[in-house]
This record gives C-alpha cells, sequence and structure tokens, in this order.
C-alpha cells in the first residue's frame, strides 16, 4: 500500500493523527483523503508555542538549522511557482464552494506563504527524512483549505467572518462592500451553493465516468484516496492508463464555475 | 474506513482491487453524511478530490510563468525565503497576531 503521508510528513496508514482535527469525525469514519490531510488547521485551533516547539525537537530531533537548511534547499524557486499554483486551485474551491475570500491570485501566495511559516515556526511539523517540502506544504494547504470548506456554517455570515487571509487587513472591507451588495436574509450563501456543487460535481464525474478505468478511479475517490500511487495500487492502473482516465474524467467533467454562477443566479432568484 | 481495512485488497489483479472493496466500502461510506454539512461523505471525497487533481495538474503545468506571475512569484519566494532569518519564535509570535486580528 502506498502510504498515506500528512502534512507533518508522518505515515498514516489508518492511524491516529497527531493532531486534532476539524476532519476527525470525516476521517474516523471513512476518508483516507482526510485522514491524508487530518492536521490542525492552525487559524481554527492555535496550539500552545511550547507544545510545538517541544514537539519538533523531540520527535524528529530536528534542530533549527538543519529545518533552515532543508526549507532553503527544497524550497526553489520553481518549487515556489509549483505551490502557487497548486494553491490557487484550492483558492479556487473555496471560492467554488461560496465562500468570501480574496482573489485566488492572492489567497494562494498568502496560503503558500502561511504554510511555510507555520513550518519554519514548528506549529506545522515537518520530518525532511521523511517527505518533500512540496509534499508536506501540499498538505498544509490543503487541509486549511478543506477546513474552511468546513468550518461551521450556522455562526457564519459574510460580514462576520474574514477568509483564512491572516496579513490582508483588506479582506474585511471587501467584505462589507459584498454585504452591502445583498439583501439582510443572505445570511451564508455557501450553505446553498457547497451541497448543490457537491451534488453537480459529483454527479458529472460519475456521468463521465463510462468506462472501467474512470469507474475505478471515481471509487477510489469516493472511498478516500486521492493520491496517485494509492489509487494506482489500490485500483491495479499504471500511471499511464490513470493518466488518462483521469485526463477524460476532469475534461469531460469541466466548466463547473460556470455552472456554480448559475447556482448563484438560482438562488438569489429564488430566496 | 481505516486504512487498514484496504490491506488486502493491495496486490489484488488489476482492475479488482475497487470491485473487491465495493461491498465493505458501500456500507461504510454509502450513505454516511458528514456530520457538520449534512453531505455524504463519498461525495465529499470525490469533490476533494477532484478539485486536487485540478490543483496537481496546475501545479505540473510546463508552460512558464507569464511577466506578471514570474514577478509576483518573486515577490512570493523571497518573502518566503525571509520567514527563516528570523526565529521560530518571531514567527509563530507574528503568525499568532495575525491570527488575533481575525474576528
Amino acid at each position: 500500500m502506498a502510504v498515506a503521508k500528512d502534512g507533518d510528513g508522518s505515515d498514516r496508514p489508518g492511524g491516529t493523527p497527531p493532531e486534532a482535527s476539524a476532519l476527525d469525525a470525516t476521517a474516523a469514519s471513512s476518508s483516507a483523503s482526510m485522514r491524508v490531510h487530518a492536521v490542525t488547521d492552525v487559524d481554527s485551533a492555535p496550539v500552545s508555542s511550547e507544545t510545538v516547539a517541544s514537539s519538533r525537537t523531540q520527535t524528529y530531533e530536528t534542530t533549527d538549522d538543519e529545518l533552515a537548511r532543508a526549507l532553503r534547499e527544497q524550497f526553489t524557486p520553481r518549487v515556489n511557482t509549483e505551490l502557487r499554483r497548486y494553491a490557487e486551485y484550492r483558492a479556487r474551491m473555496v471560492r467554488a464552494a461560496g465562500r468570501v475570500c480574496p482573489p485566488p491570485e492572492r489567497y494562494a501566495r498568502d496560503l503558500v506563504h502561511d504554510a511555510y511559516a507555520d513550518t519554519w515556526s514548528g506549529e506545522r511539523a515537518w520530518d525532511p527524512g521523511r517527505c518533500s517540502l512540496v509534499d508536506h506544504l501540499r498538505g498544509v494547504i490543503d487541509s486549511r483549505t478543506w477546513n474552511e470548506i468546513k468550518a461551521p456554517r450556522k455562526h457564519v455570515s459574510l460580514d462576520a467572518r474574514r477568509i483564512a487571509n491572516d496579513d490582508d487587513d483588506r479582506v474585511g472591507d471587501e467584505l462589507l462592500e459584498l454585504e452591502d451588495k445583498l439583501p439582510a436574509p443572505y445570511a451564508d450563501i455557501s450553505a446553498v451553493v457547497l451541497p448543490a456543487l457537491v451534488k453537480r460535481t459529483c454527479h458529472a464525474l460519475r456521468q463521465a465516468a463510462k468506462e472501467r478505468d474512470s469507474l475505478d478511479i471515481v471509487r477510489a475517490w469516493e472511498l478516500g484516496f486521492i493520491e496517485r500511487d494509492e489509487i494506482c495500487a489500490l485500483t491495479g492502473l499504471d500511471e499511464a492508463a490513470y493518466r488518462r482516465a483521469r485526463s477524460r474524467l476532469l475534461y469531460i467533467a469541466g466548466d463547473l464555475p460556470d455552472e456554480l454562477r448559475q447556482l448563484v443566479r438560482d438562488y438569489l432568484r429564488s430566496a | 474506513m481505516d486504512s487498514d481495512d484496504n490491506t488486502p485488497a493491495f496486490g489484488v489483479p488489476a482492475g479488482r482491487a475497487v470491485a473487491a472493496n465495493d461491498e465493505a466500502s458501500a456500507e461504510q461510506t454509502g450513505d454516511e453524511l458528514d456530520p457538520d454539512l449534512a453531505i455524504p461523505v463519498k461525495d465529499l471525497n470525490v469533490f476533494n478530490a477532484y478539485w486536487r487533481e485540478l490543483a496537481v495538474i496546475a501545479s505540473e503545468d510546463p508552460r512558464a510563468n507569464t511577466a506578471e506571475e514570474e514577478a509576483a512569484d518573486d515577490e512570493l519566494y523571497a518573502k518566503c525565503l525571509a520567514v527563516t532569518t528570523k526565529s521560530p519564535a518571531e514567527v509563530r509570535a507574528e503568525r499568532e497576531r495575525a491570527r488575533a486580528r481575525k474576528p
């Protein structure tokens, strides 16, 4: 079995995550993907500095010098660009889910920077000996954006909560501007958009999954497997077959942002 | 589902692993709803996986940056490298202050 890598580089084939997470409830039930990214969202659950500081040295025996060296060595300009591009799509996912957030380009840069800073500060433990920096930072970005989508909605309103964009106070102004443009009852559009979008996405993907390879990939996704290696191991597909089937799936199921816009229009019209 | 439960499926001949898991997985993920969102867990998994694949593909795009993207990436790169010129405690304190500014 391809071993799932967490943001901290830990192998986690079903063991208990080292930190609590908003994803835990899902992870405990059935989702391998949730386990993969079941690390604490530091923006919603700060960890005490003492605990963080000691956990890095005690668990991995990584000194600050070693960590700094590994960060500098692995964080190349190319890796920076790859991560920013990766984060942009995660940011688009948050936006597509109906969450108010900065433009994806700006949000993505914040995600990359914050993931890097949290790794250096020890809030997101990384063991360079167990996974690459790219994999680790992707995991941090995944968990933060997924937690943003999963954040409890009953207390959330468009004017009450800034997106996880810690370093930019301008977001608050954007929210207030947006709030001004919306009538009062629209407290949380994501509560409507997300279920509809998830349903449409799944419908489109399942419709697209006519061939056996594509069907196997969707089934693996349903079970919570998201890493290419583990899906190939699970399904028996080689990498070339995986890529072909995945391309067909994504091509056929594409163009969802337009559908989302229609969903929002429908919602606003009917509300 | 605990991933240990999947262990026997690995190594099953090509194309059979998922099918072999279908019965058990259907029981465990079929109608289970996410407690926070009241959306089927398996649908959330598919949604997350779909967007993650888009992100992976975007990150692997071999095309060069535009000039505007390159400038923004240079700025981000320098900002990240600057992080390690501070002590972990300093960075942690900065991040905590940033989070505290959030309502």
